[in-house]
């Protein structure tokens, strides 16, 4: 199969870009073409409130996407990227509110999400054979599905409501981990596009789908570069129709 | 209202307001053997400031999301923060972190993850000493507290509204109170009006405690009305970190108010108002 790679992301206005908690794996340039039986891309939210969360959500995405591909399961997959991120932690004495920090543990969302086109390597026994997808998550970054130009899936969550500012996390600490991943599978066919998106986008497209109005067009005119997204994103802050938050989405089209 | 999200954008203040009178000497609840009040009060009011250093700390930093001011009134009405800090009525948090008066060790119990307890050593910051001496000026206080939060309020104007806490065990003794609190909660962001808690410490055991009450009439006598009156209604937040802690639901319109409040009433008064619940994920 044929995929078509973008990737999108605006920190949080206020903020340096080198503080954007978002993470996204792979590291691809936009545009990019891929050919492939099966691949795996991820997107994680790092929470504020908790410290080396970017690491941490850094760390989840790459774990999480090469875990598939090496068959590897999804739990052990967040094992090694908690044991990953202790052992990157400075070496040095850290100051006393940075050791209570990193005692409590950094805290992140997750969106996995892998597609095949023939069985891979991946024991897929109760998924599709071929042309399927699945995703795994944690939190509030969400999964859209659009076939022939339509909006017709979203996953973890479809409504609005379902937004808050105490979504379910991942935590280093394994005791402070709040919940087990959802997971959804599904068929895809030629054309069709998977957004992710991070809880401010997906909160609004959410929103938009419930009142009818969300459509392709909409979203893909925002996509044609980087420079069309953020001027996007800062509009709908603009008008407050969107948090002011970190904001990724990638957009993977199935091109066959 | 009381819905803005505290960032180094648009950062909120903390007030507290000490009393330092000479009956703070007193064991807390009046039982031979407790901490003194003006001790207890000392090492809560360290603990939370240590709560909102840690807060605003990310990753080797700390982020100016809060100032911080502790004014104690006793002897004399100024600030209770010492050393570098003695000359400043608000202090950003990350100053705060660097100028504690000195650093305790101490131990303390944490959960191990699997039901049990572990001891960790760890280092106590001491920011104000117990002081007990002189009368009981909350009028003062307060009249000082409006003077430094109508500054505040007009230089953040999109900020959630600062959080005034007055900790005593009596009432003031020059003057009537609830007019310069009425003075502070009419000063207001666009996120709504400054709040005040009032945690009153109980000199007496068998004093029954009163929790955020809705009612003026819920209160036994003068003095204690006076206190509700002086206090703000809790925001949504407060009510919503109070059903955390204590387990019990509270109705809009609940006062900011502990009445003959025991030690785990001063620590939950304090944890309620100051919790940095709005920094978003």
């Amino acid at each position: 199969m044929k995929l078509v790679w973008k990737a999108f992301s605006l920190c949080k206005e206020g903020n340096r870009e080198e503080e954007n908690e978002d993470a996204i794996y792979p590291h691809l340039v936009n545009g990019s073409s891929l050919i492939a039986d099966q691949f795996s891309c991820a997107m994680a939210d790092g929470a504020t409130t908790s410290s080396f969360s970017k690491l941490w959500a850094n760390l989840l995405v790459k774990e999480s996407s090469l875990s598939r591909a090496a068959s590897v399961d999804f739990n052990q997959a967040i094992n090694a990227a908690r044991a990953s991120w202790k052992a990157a932690l400075p070496d040095k004495e850290l100051p006393w509110p940075t050791a209570i920090k990193v005692r409590q543990g950094a805290f992140a969302t997750l969106m996995w999400f892998h597609i095949w086109q023939k069985n891979g390597v991946y024991p897929l026994n109760t998924l599709p054979p071929d042309h399927g997808w699945t995703a795994n998550a944690v939190g509030d970054t969400c999964l859209f599905q659009v076939v022939k130009g339509k909006f017709v899936s979203t996953f973890p969550f479809t409504q609005a409501k379902d937004f808050s500012n105490t979504p379910d996390l991942i935590s280093t600490n394994i005791a402070y981990t709040r919940s087990r991943a959802g997971s959804i599978s599904g068929k895809w066919q030629r054309g069709d596009h998977f957004l992710i998106a991070t809880d401010a986008l997906s909160e609004w497209m959410i929103r938009k789908l419930e009142s009818g109005t969300l459509t392709w067009a909409l979203v893909s005119e925002n996509l044609t570069s980087l420079v069309r997204f953020q001027t996007w994103i800062r509009y709908l802050r603009r008008q407050s129709l969107i948090k002011n938050d970190d904001t990724s989405l990638i957009c993977l089209t199935v091109d066959v | 209202m009381y819905s803005a999200e505290i960032s180094r954008m648009n950062p909120t203040c903390f007030l507290f307001l000490v009393d330092h009178s000479t009956s703070m000497q007193n064991p807390i609840m009046g039982i031979a053997g407790n901490p003194k009040k003006s001790e207890f009060v000392a090492d809560a009011l360290n603990k939370v400031i240590q709560s909102l250093v840690v807060s605003a700390s990310k990753d080797m930093e700390i982020r100016k999301y809060y100032q911080v001011g502790v004014i104690g009134y006793g002897f004399e009405v100024k600030t209770a923060l010492g050393g570098e800090l003695a000359n400043s009525d608000l202090v950003w948090i990350d100053e705060i972190y660097e100028n504690p008066l000195r650093i305790e060790d101490r131990v303390k119990k944490e959960s191990d993850g699997v039901g049990g307890f572990i001891e960790v050593s760890t280092k106590f910051p001491v920011w104000v000493d117990a002081v007990s001496r002189g009368q009981t000026p909350m009028c003062a206080a307060l009249n000082k507290a409006h003077e430094i939060l109508a500054t505040w309020v007009e230089e953040h104007p999109q900020s959630y509204p600062p959080t005034v806490i007055n900790l005593t065990d009596g009432e003031a003794n020059d003057g009537d109170a609830r007019v310069p609190a009425e003075l502070i909660k009419s000063l207001a962001t666009e996120d709504g009006n400054c709040t005040i808690l009032t945690v009153h410490s109980s000199s007496n055991e068998l004093s029954r405690q009163i929790v955020f009450p809705m009612d003026v009439k819920d209160l036994p006598d003068h003095f204690s009305r006076v206190m509700f009156e002086v206090s703000s209604p809790l925001t949504p937040k407060m009510r919503a970190t109070s059903e955390e802690l204590m387990g019990t639901s509270l109705e809009e319109g609940a006062h900011g108010l502990v009445y003959n409040a025991d030690i785990a009433g001063i620590v939950q008064a304090l944890e309620i108002g100051t919790r940095p619940a709005n920094i978003q994920l």
